[in-house]
């Protein structure tokens, strides 16, 4: 589903990305993680063009990307816009429009890019509003909702596009501890639905929980990679070792929490 | 009010010789210093006259050869004066329009600049006898005929000067399109720019400044013989004696024909009408304006009030537009569009409006381009103002953060896409206040258009002010306008502010 090829991406001298390579299959769900400066918000946001890389090549869905093809090219633009639309992006900040409602900010993009009619997308609004659980919120502005809140309609906004990877960009690091599960359960039914995902997290049991696999990253390189539990409690690297034991005390402690709530959210309707 | 006034001068009488030991300070505070009396001017061994030396040929204006110096007719008969009476002449500038006014504060001793005697002149100051015999001639494109007398401008576009004799005569006539402009070339070259019929102006002022038009000739004979003056306040009683004596004397040794041969002015039926002038003979038309009834004013006031707000509104809505397409251009643009909107915003922000409008109105029909004044009022004021509102545009879609662009680009939207429903409905919030404060700068940036010969409010109350001096009160019931239309502007503005805004807590 995601390849990385060489990735480099450098800010004048300095090399952001220092030649990352990865992969992701179809329904896998990969945890990245790393200290703060190590490049993987960069490689996140490579994967859908909000930045553009120097040299590599990304392929993600289907839809593949060369650093060495003309960026001013009908055929790049094109490519460019196929890969966004099969890509979902959740960012720490939110990104909600402040001017609609929640509801507005959803159906948006449906109806100005995919040319939904008006009805239709309100219907598939609420029933991602619903979905994450937010149904009787759908005529509040932002401002009028929690931070837990607002990043839940930003998920149901990038999900009503009907994406095939979603990339999470430390989503719940903005929010205060007691929205954040709200947040990480939604997540979680996402990926017990199947959604490939990419996410970067601090929340390590959240990362043990639902991970695949763990990606840690430090200086732009990948450092060391394998399935979760086992790179959890087995790391090799020593930078791995010394980042991992900063977190894990505390996520120790979080462990009775992070089970899947019990809460009836289904996401399984949402593909057909 | 009037026993104030005396009192008042006798103070200042009483002061001078105090004021003398600053003369250099209290030059900035002439009412301390204005004359009485020969005796003293003579005290003080200079006397100050007002002129507008501004496109005043052949009065007074500017040696094109030699800017620093005045020359004109009025400056020799200025030297004459001060000759006779053993004491230097000095000039003081002040706009036309603003002469009976300054004088009344005591700017100047008085006023010698092409102030025709008149009934109305009389009821403001006191006049001497005429200094010059002045005639209306009638100026045309050279291929023209059928303008020959004063009937013959009927239903026809004519340029006149603003206030003067000319625009007096015609409006007491009616049946003419009167277009008024501030200055004396701008008829001139209106009308060989084919914008207007004919200009009627002062037989002095046709000389200098229709003459040398190749394009243009004089045409039929001068007519409506009026006198120039020398105006004093009319307090000012004892001065007033001493000029009529001057006069009387340069006419007696013949240096005022000698003066006016020099200049070309001189007609030899002249020196027996000047030795016997009577008002009788005299042109002495009121303006239309004058002595009407208060409600007669408010609606000339109000209806031109409504050519303000159309030229505000339209050259707004322009700007507005216009605005908005330079900072998108200049911050979404390919390099050349960003650097072309950069230039527009940097060269239109950085010319005054005045001269924008001059090339509009007066220099592009030197390219082939005419357009109506109406026209080049709304395009000077509306590309003008897109400077600024592209420059409120511009920092109101900065201020939004940059995660908007991006979480709309990341659900598919293309650039331009993002902006339309994303970027700018917000941006649109944060500008409104700017915006509307600029419209409310245009509203009464809108009086420069006058130049160009448009009448809106401000230059209705010129027009009305000068030709009652009811300065104050007219002033105050056009403030009163501007103030009544621009207010709700500014409610409607915070209004709307109100409606846009998202921030529901």
């Amino acid at each position: 589903m995601i390849i990385v090829k060489n990735l480099v991406k450098s800010y004048k001298s300095h090399k952001v990305l220092d030649g990352i390579s990865m992969g992701q299959a179809r329904g896998e769900k990969v945890v990245l993680i790393g200290p703060s400066g190590c490049g993987k918000t960069t490689l996140l946001r490579c994967l859908n063009q909000l930045e553009v890389f120097n040299s590599g090549k990304i392929s993600v869905a289907g839809v593949t990307l060369d650093a060495a093809s003309d960026h001013s090219s009908k055929a790049w633009k094109q490519s460019r816009h196929e890969l966004r639309m099969r890509v979902g992006m959740v960012f720490q900040s939110f990104n909600l429009f402040p001017h609609m409602t929640a509801l507005e900010n959803i159906t948006l993009s449906p109806i100005k890019v995919k040319g939904m009619h008006a009805g239709d997308a309100r219907k598939l609004g609420m029933d991602f509003l619903e979905k994450v659980g937010l149904g009787e919120k759908a005529g509040f502005y932002p401002s009028q909702l929690s931070g837990g809140q607002q990043q839940r309609v930003a998920i149901a906004r990038a999900l009503a596009m009907k994406p095939e990877v979603m990339l999470f960009d430390e989503p719940t690091s903005a929010l205060d501890p007691e929205v954040k599960e709200d947040v990480l359960g939604v997540m979680r039914k996402l990926a017990f639905e199947g959604m490939t995902m990419l996410v970067i997290t601090h929340e390590i049991s959240f990362a043990r929980d639902i991970a695949d696999r763990i990606i840690f990253m430090d200086a732009g390189k990948v450092v060391e990679a394998g399935p979760a539990k086992e790179l959890c409690a087995h790391p090799k690297e020593a930078r791995t070792i010394e980042f991992l034991s900063k977190l894990l005390p505390r996520s120790t402690r979080m462990k009775a929490a992070v089970k899947v709530p019990d809460n009836q959210l289904s996401l399984e309707d949402l593909w057909d | 009010m009037k026993a104030i006034l005396v009192r008042g001068a006798a103070k200042s009488r009483k002061y001078f010789k105090t004021a003398a030991l600053l003369s250099s300070l209290l030059a900035a505070f002439p009412a301390w210093a204005a004359a009485n009396s020969l005796a003293d001017i003579k005290a003080r061994g200079v006397f100050r006259w007002g002129a507008d030396a501004e496109g005043g040929a052949p009065y007074v204006y500017q040696d094109p050869k030699d800017p620093d110096k005045l020359i004109g007719f009025e400056v020799d008969l200025a030297q004459a004066l001060a000759a006779k009476w053993g004491v230097r002449a000095e000039m003081v500038q002040n706009n036309w329009d603003g002469l009976i006014p300054a004088l009344g504060r005591g700017s100047f001793d008085f006023i010698m600049n092409g102030l025709e005697i008149t009934p109305e002149h009389l009821k403001q100051v006191a006049m001497s006898r005429p200094y010059y015999i002045y005639s209306q001639q009638i100026v045309t494109e050279k291929g023209r005929n059928d303008i020959k007398t004063q009937e013959d401008l009927k239903g026809k576009k004519v340029g006149v000067l603003s206030a003067s004799m000319s625009q007096r005569l015609l409006e007491k006539m009616g049946g003419v399109t009167i277009v008024s402009y501030a200055g004396n070339s701008e008829p001139c070259r209106d009308l060989k720019n084919g914008r207007l019929d004919a200009s009627l102006m002062d037989f002095p002022i046709a000389l200098y400044y229709a003459r040398p038009y190749a394009e243009l000739k004089f045409s039929g004979k001068p007519f409506a013989y009026g006198y120039y003056g020398i105006a004093v306040p009319k307090k000012d009683a004892e001065l007033l004696p001493e000029i009529n004596l001057a006069l009387d004397a340069l006419l007696a040794e013949g240096k005022l024909k000698a003066i006016y041969k020099k200049w070309g002015m001189w007609e030899e039926s002249m020196g027996s009408k000047m030795k016997h002038y009577g008002k009788e003979d005299a042109l002495v038309e009121e303006s239309a304006a004058s002595g009407l009834p208060w409600g007669k004013y408010l609606w000339l006031l109000l209806k031109s009030a409504l050519i303000t707000v159309e030229l505000s509104v339209i050259s707004m809505v322009l700007a507005v537009g216009l605005g908005l397409m330079f900072a998108l251009a200049r911050l979404y643009g390919a390099a050349p569009l960003r650097w072309l909107s950069t230039a527009y915003v940097e060269v239109v922000r950085g010319t005054p409006l005045l001269i924008q409008l001059y090339i509009l109105y007066y220099g592009l029909p030197n390219i082939g381009i005419k357009l109506s004044a109406f026209v080049a009022a709304i395009l000077g004021l509306g590309m003008n103002y897109a400077a600024y509102e592209a420059e409120n545009y511009r920092a109101g879609i900065q201020a939004i953060p940059r995660g908007q662009m991006e979480a709309a680009m990341s659900l598919g939207m293309e650039r331009m896409q993002a902006v339309r429903h994303v970027i700018l409905p917000q941006a649109m919030r944060i500008v409104i206040p700017p915006i509307s404060n600029d419209f409310i700068a245009l509203f009464k940036d809108s009086s420069l258009v006058s130049v160009i010969t448009m009448v809106e409010l401000t230059k209705m109350y010129g027009m009305l002010a000068n030709a009652t001096y009811n300065y104050m009160g007219l002033g105050l019931l056009t403030a009163a306008i501007y103030f009544g239309l621009s207010y709700p502007a500014s409610l409607a503005a915070r209004h709307l502010e109100k409606k846009l805004s998202y921030d529901h807590r």
